[in-house]
């Protein structure tokens, strides 16, 4: 009997409306894990290259790990993975909440859903059964009425339904899926891949709870676990401020995102951090059995910008990107931003990052009044944000064209607006601005998904005795954030598997290793006593590797190559200001980083792995699919 | 009865205080009462380690321990 999961992968046709279970066995769970890892598996198994992304040849993938529902603070994260219809590339959010737990606890470990839906269909899955449901009554939805009313059809009122928005419908190509209306997969466009296959929901109920092989000791370094999080420097910050708290320390470290990544601090940063929060703070919530509670929740009773306690409350990311990334002040107007978005179901970050580009653009005369019936669209004023989010939500004017993403929209507004349009690998940036953090610039070019906060080390937090938690990878020397030296790449390519763990196992970053919420040593043991296998630090470290060198190759066989691993022009150029003025990336500096980063990890001059990296990683079937 | 702890200040910790310094501390003091001492707010603090090992607010210093603090500054 398997410990931690349920050996079973469920298959879904949707053009057929039919279903199957496959049962991997052991050993698969034991090369893959969960998480990115299982969607990249399924995507190089049964993903031709070149497929349009918004076609019924599309895959899409739930996937929890075999650890998922363990009941750790943060162990509760799930992937959604597909071919990305922003980027055309590799595809992948994680989001944490209820949905990934419930989902193995109705029997499955991931669902892979392939073709389309004759007309608007939602999945119920319920104690290892499925059932295809009709959505014509929710198709046109909002997030929050498409959940109450699949609740109440399905007849449980704690069913957790993960669902698309009309942005999804409408194949806005950063769509997200949401889950509670308040925990988002929301990079990359998966929603739009829902809506392109007809599918509304996935709503999962469970019975049984998920055994562990030696629950009593699992039960120990949760409680182990817990009692280090209250006491904890960065978790007691974000239980008592939520990621808003790191707003002011960006802003004073000079790498704020502000106005489209021109600059690094924002003159009305006191307006959008923790303590503004508390104007609109409504109550906190938290994730499926998480001791942090970093969860926020907002309410004004406001004509302008009214808010909603059930809509979501603003992350970091949300702040900065319909903050200070548009030269935004108003707190209320991220927030209202944020559930507009939220409700519609598309991306804060993208939707911060388009902003900020379509204002650049009129600021420069690339865009005129002309081109948005009369709207002028400019930095600092949030109710051209919000006239922006209804204009692409509904594909109305301009917003037809937005609704295409930064990279897209540009190519067809052309007229110079592509120097303002920064993505990598096709994706949007989330904020963190890679001058002040060189980790990060190296995680945002080299990360298969494009830009990607979560899937990389933030290394002002190694500086000096900081990297004590990662000595257990040999790393014993602090790191120096604005390098990017040899010193740098070692760490990076550890860091940026030790990070890449919680993706592989949907653990949350902020209840993990890097940010010493854990240690590995525990994180070992908590492993082995949830499997039962004899597991390693050593042999988790590889799985890490294996999955981000399937993403890697899902995105050779789609034609990226090494031009693609980059970071944005601007970072090449000065912070004209703050405590990091005169900062920038030099790029014949950082090439050579990302090519010594290649020779590190086993792979050629033109970042493809070799066949030797392949046989270490027991990936030789792949050999046959490099271009 | 008094101990002297060294502390490292990492990033904007250090702007208007130091980067490394000796402090005077009661001799019962925590991390918690030097950030205190300090005028540091725990919301500004990320990570604490003490003697190379992961800290935390409520630990116990002892005389001669070396204490980093690293303002929260990463994640979303």
């Amino acid at each position: 009997m398997p410990f931690g999961y349920n050996g079973k992968i469920l298959h879904v046709d949707l053009t057929n409306q039919e279903w199957r279970v496959e049962e991997p066995g052991e050993k698969w769970y034991r090369t893959y894990w969960g998480g990115s890892a299982f969607a990249s598996y399924y995507l190089l198994k049964l993903l031709k290259p070149g497929v349009d992304p918004l076609s019924p040849e599309n895959v899409l993938i739930f996937a929890c790990s075999v650890v998922t529902g363990t009941p750790l603070s943060g162990w509760n994260r799930y992937t959604v993975s597909a071919k990305s219809p922003l980027t055309h590339a590799f595809g992948e959010s994680e989001a944490a909440g209820y949905f990934g737990p419930e989902l193995k606890f109705a029997g499955f470990d991931a669902i892979v859903i392939r073709g389309r839906s004759a007309k608007p269909t939602y999945l119920f899955i319920k104690d290892g059964e499925l059932q295809f449901r009709d959505a014509k009554d929710v198709w046109g939805l909002d997030n929050f009425e498409t959940m109450l009313r699949i609740q109440e059809e399905v007849g449980d009122k704690r069913a957790r339904v993960a669902s698309i928005g009309p942005a999804g419908e409408r194949l806005i190509r950063f769509a997200n899926v949401s889950n509670d209306v308040e925990h988002f997969n929301g990079r990359t466009g998966m929603g739009a891949v829902l809506g392109s296959k007809n599918l509304k929901a996935v709503a999962v109920r469970g019975a049984k709870r998920m055994e562990s092989a030696e629950p009593e000791k699992v039960k120990e370094i949760a409680h182990w676990h817990n009692a280090r999080i209250k006491t904890h420097p960065l978790n007691v910050m974000l239980t008592h401020f939520g990621t808003p708290g790191i707003v002011k320390g960006l802003n004073a470290a000079g790498i704020l995102p502000t106005r489209n990544f021109r600059e690094g601090v924002f003159e009305g940063a006191d307006k959008l951090n923790a303590d503004a929060y508390a104007a609109i703070l409504h109550s906190t919530g938290t994730c499926w059995s998480c001791a942090v509670k970093c969860k926020r929740r907002v309410a004004l009773d406001d004509e302008k910008y009214p808010l909603n306690p059930k809509w979501g409350g603003p992350e970091y990311e949300t702040i900065a990107a319909l903050g200070s990334m548009i030269g935004n002040d108003s707190l209320p107007a991220v927030a209202r931003g944020n559930q507009l978005c939220n409700l519609y179901g598309m991306d804060t970050i993208s939707m911060g990052n388009l902003t900020a580009f379509v204002m650049e653009c009129f600021e420069n005369g690339i865009l005129t009044e002309k081109d948005t019936g009369g709207r002028k669209i400019q930095f600092g004023d949030p109710d051209a944000m919000l006239w922006l989010i209804e204009e692409v939500v509904h594909r109305r004017g301009i917003g037809d064209i937005l609704a295409e993403g930064v990279k897209t929209a540009s190519e067809r507004i052309g007229g110079g607006s592509e120097q303002f349009a920064f993505t990598i690998k096709g994706n949007d940036l989330p904020l963190h601005d890679g001058r002040g953090k060189t980790g990060v610039a190296l995680g945002y070019a080299l990360s298969s998904t494009g830009a990607d906060h979560v899937e990389t080390p933030h290394d002002p937090g190694f500086q000096g005795d900081g990297v004590v938690n990662l000595y257990a990878l040999g790393l014993l020397d602090p790191v120096e954030p604005l390098e990017t030296d040899s010193a740098k790449v070692r760490f990076f390519a550890l860091g940026q598997k030790a990070w890449g763990i919680n993706n592989l196992l949907g653990i949350c970053n902020f209840t993990s290793v890097p940010v010493h919420a854990m240690t590995f040593h525990n994180l070992v043991e908590a492993l082995r006593a949830v499997t039962g296998w004899d597991t390693s630090l050593y042999e988790i470290m590889l799985a890490v590797e294996r999955s981000m060198v399937m993403s890697r190759i899902f995105n050779l066989r789609e034609g990226l190559g090494p031009e693609d691993d980059r970071v944005i022009r601007r970072w090449h150029e000065e912070l004209p200001g703050g405590h990091l003025q005169g900062q920038k990336i030099d790029e014949q500096e950082f090439r050579r980083a990302i090519d010594l980063f290649y020779e590190l990890s086993g792979w050629d001059r033109r970042g493809r792995p070799t066949f030797g990296k392949l046989v270490e990683l027991n990936l030789e079937w792949l050999q046959a699919e490099m271009p | 009865m008094t101990m002297r702890v060294f502390v490292n200040l990492y990033s904007t910790l250090r702007l208007d205080r130091f980067s490394d310094a000796e402090v005077e501390l009661p001799g019962d003091a925590t991390v918690a009462d030097l950030l205190d001492k300090l005028q540091i707010p725990l919301q500004d603090v990320g990570v604490v380690v003490v003697n190379a090992r992961s800290g935390t607010f409520q630990q116990k210093l002892q005389a001669d321990d070396r204490i980093t603090l690293i303002p929260p500054i990463g994640g979303g």
